[in-house]
């Protein structure tokens, strides 16, 4: 496993714990309506948003290039990091564009949406892009057929 | 529609070069030792400058080394 792989898992792991304690917390007690007036949830998310950036950056200073003669990216990892961002730019664009025609339809007849979806949007959209981007990644990587 | 891919006489070229490793070509080749085991598997098409450097560190021609299959589909 090379650095860049080690990376794509941690990113994984580290978003991927983040999302699984988000959600449930963003749902439990009444949804997007009390979360935004549920001071304790709201600083309970951001706390988690905080230490998963701690995380990802302290884990990407662990792997970070030692003193080695060996060479840690190559042309491949380059092309597969371009695949990878290329995919997960069109899967972001797919979660936003389809979390918006849902949040409108739901609320189309009582013209109002609550501000904690848009809290929801938020995260789940920096969410959503560093796990389908590590997840692509790794993937990428593992892929037996001559994709790239 | 047709697809090409290449096929790599890098492993043989290995083991006749004194049983090199794949860090050892890499390190040569200044790539990583997972580009050399996806050229060796027919996983990944090198860039016109890696296939060089490949065949330079082998002492042969880029074409001696990497054969286009062209596979009509």
């Amino acid at each position: 496993m090379n650095k860049n792989q080690k990376r794509s898992l941690g990113s994984l792991l580290i978003w991927g714990t983040v999302t699984i304690i988000f959600i449930p917390l963003f749902f439990i007690g009444g949804g997007p309506r009390a979360w935004v007036l549920d001071n304790t949830r709201f600083i309970i998310s951001a706390s988690i948003f905080a230490a998963g950036y701690i995380s990802f950056f302290t884990m990407l200073g662990l792997t970070r290039k030692k003193n080695t003669d060996n060479i840690e990216r190559d042309e491949r990892d380059i092309l597969i990091g371009r695949k990878a961002s290329e995919i997960t730019l069109a899967i972001v664009q797919g979660y936003i564009f389809f979390a918006c025609i849902i949040l409108y339809t739901l609320y189309d007849k009582t013209n109002s949406v609550p501000a904690g979806w848009m809290w929801f949007l938020g995260y789940t959209c920096i969410f959503t892009g560093y796990i389908s981007n590590s997840a692509i990644s790794l993937i990428l990587y593992k892929s037996k057929a001559d994709i790239l | 529609m047709s697809s090409y891919r290449i096929k790599t006489s890098i492993r043989s070229l290995r083991f006749e070069h004194n049983e090199m490793t794949q860090q050892e070509l890499a390190d040569k080749v200044k790539c990583t030792r997972q580009t050399i085991a996806a050229l060796e598997q027919g996983q990944y098409s090198p860039s016109l400058i890696l296939a060089h450097r490949i065949a330079k560190a082998f002492g042969k021609s880029t074409e001696e080394v990497f054969k286009i299959n062209d596979e009509a589909k």
